[in-house]
């Protein structure tokens, strides 16, 4: 049983100019079920992709650790793949070739690489434009590409920066029910990042609320309803009442956010 | 939906009908424009509006590159000041880009190589002829050196501008898949500053043609530089404006080669 482990990860930045050391993110903690999927949700700016880095092994924490399943997180490793937000596909590289990527970064061949990546691009319903650059593709498309790509290493777990965030409203629903049936079928663990409410409780068998900066986990929230879920979902009683306490969860931080920065902000 | 076939009112443009017509347009009214400009030149010189010895007429440019093209002289000077520019340019791009991605991608490098960098190019270049003349003569080595010197800065600061740039998204992706150093640099800083380089190489190759005519000027007895510069003494206006038409013409036709080149190295880019 594969589980991920966050204990108590804090995050310290220096603001370049005025060397004032402030806290990104305070003593995070969690523990994500194999196959689960998991998002959270926080204002901007409160630390989530900061987090997510964190567990992807891009960045250190100040302080506290990852594991998985017991080893700790020290580096980018195979058991964990990114899908970064919008326009991360490498322009130069094609559809295919970009699917290949993190495959032929683990040394497998340039052609074995790019026939496994075949399946994963007809799964995100990209059969067709193999061969297309990513300026080619819609952002729909390119964000499909970007999942693929991060399925082709076959992880354990799935880290996804608000990969819809820049999707038109309908485009991001399809896709929002294209990942539930990838997620199904690959029962990948899945770490979804989003400040989307609603998108978080479709998606998710637990919600995450971060507080804003520094940010800390301040409510988590198990979603009940059942699988197979359809987007009819989201116009229910059950739903909207989940909605509204991730809202209120989150409606003191907004405002604590859109008031003057206090000495909270900068204490290191 | 509609189909294609929707009726179209007498009137009625569409859109790609007006765009077909537009790079005609630019080449009748470019055309026209020189063609202009030499007729009133022409008018100019003949009414004694212009002196003659001073700007000589278009009509006897053509005919001082009638007589060039002719008599063959034209040709040896042709093949001395490319085959330098040609010699020239090749190394002041090999070393440029060489410096350019190794400043780059080491850090340590680059405080090193970026004052110097900056120092020399900010500098004027001719004044370097003199030391230039000491340590290499007056020679084909001196007149290559000259190319270099002047090419390598263009292409060196060009491409490490480019490596800087290079996008933090892109290298984050390479890092998280765990592409080694050789092979992000590979797949990511070169064909990330690719566009930096193509700019580099295409400034370097004019000032490169630069560098050739006035190492000619300088020190030589062959070339379209000298050519000029022997012309000009002799109070030949009018070849030594057939020799500004020719390299003008060589300036357009080599950018426009490596113009090509970038097209195909950057296909992806739409």
């Amino acid at each position: 049983m594969q589980t991920l482990t966050i204990s108590d990860v804090t995050m310290i930045y220096e603001r370049p100019r005025t060397h004032e050391r402030f806290r990104a993110i305070d003593r995070v903690s969690m523990t994500i079920e194999k196959s689960s999927f998991v998002s959270i949700v926080g204002p901007s700016g409160c630390g989530k992709s900061t987090l997510l880095a964190v567990v992807d092994g891009l960045i250190q924490p100040s302080s506290g650790s990852v594991q998985m399943d017991g080893r700790p997180v020290t580096a980018p490793g195979p058991d964990r793949a990114m899908v970064f937000q919008e326009a991360s596909l490498l322009p130069w590289f094609t559809t295919v070739q970009n699917c290949a990527y993190g495959l032929e970064c683990q040394g497998i061949s340039r052609k074995e690489a790019q026939q496994r990546a075949m399946p994963l691009l007809e799964m995100v319903g990209l059969k067709g434009f193999e061969h297309c650059y990513p300026g080619e593709l819609s952002i729909g498309m390119q964000q499909r590409a970007n999942v693929a790509r991060a399925l082709a290493v076959d992880p354990d777990v799935l880290l996804m920066d608000e990969p819809f965030a820049s999707l038109d409203a309908q485009t991001r629903e399809l896709m929002q029910s294209e990942l539930l049936r990838i997620w199904d079928q690959t029962q990948k663990t899945v770490l979804f990042i989003t400040h989307q409410l609603d998108e978080a409780i479709y998606l998710s068998d637990r919600v995450l609320v971060m507080s804003g900066r520094p940010g800390h986990i301040i409510d988590d929230v198990v979603i009940p309803i059942e699988r197979p879920r359809s987007l009819d979902i989201k116009r229910t009683q059950e739903f909207a009442a989940i909605e509204q306490r991730l809202w209120d969860d989150l409606r003191s931080e907004i405002e604590s956010e859109l008031a003057p920065a206090t000495a909270a902000d900068v204490r290191s | 939906m509609t189909t294609a076939s929707e009726p179209v009112i007498a009137g009625e443009r569409s859109m790609r009908q007006r765009s077909r017509w537009l790079p005609k347009a630019r080449l009748v009214y470019g055309v026209s424009g020189v063609v202009g400009v030499l007729a009133l030149w022409e008018v100019a010189n003949r009414t004694n509006l212009i002196n003659p010895t001073l700007i000589s007429r278009p009509s006897d440019i053509a005919y001082a590159a009638y007589q060039q093209f002719s008599t063959g002289t034209i040709w040896g000077n042709l093949e001395t000041t490319l085959s330098v520019w040609l010699v020239g340019f090749l190394l002041a791009s090999l070393i440029g880009i060489v410096i350019g991605l190794v400043s780059g991608v080491f850090r340590y490098v680059r405080y090193v190589t970026d004052p110097l960098l900056n120092a020399t190019n900010v500098a004027p270049d001719l004044a370097f002829v003199p030391i230039l003349i000491l340590w290499f003569g007056i020679g084909f080595k001196f007149r290559l050196m000259l190319v270099l010197f002047i090419g390598i800065f263009y292409v060196a600061i060009n491409t490490l501008t480019g490596v800087k740039n290079t996008e933090g998204k892109w290298l984050r992706v390479a890092k998280s898949f765990g592409a080694s150093r050789m092979r992000t640099f590979r797949t990511v800083i070169i064909p990330g500053s690719l566009p930096y380089i193509m700019t580099g190489l295409r400034q370097g190759a004019s000032r490169c043609l630069i560098g050739a005519v006035a190492s000619e000027f300088i020190a030589g007895n062959k070339g379209l530089g000298f050519m000029i510069s022997l012309a000009g003494s002799f109070l030949q206006t009018s070849t030594v404006m057939f020799g500004i038409v020719l390299l003008a013409l060589l300036g357009v036709i080599l950018s426009e080669i490596i113009g090509r080149l970038e097209h195909r190295f950057d296909s992806w880019r739409i």
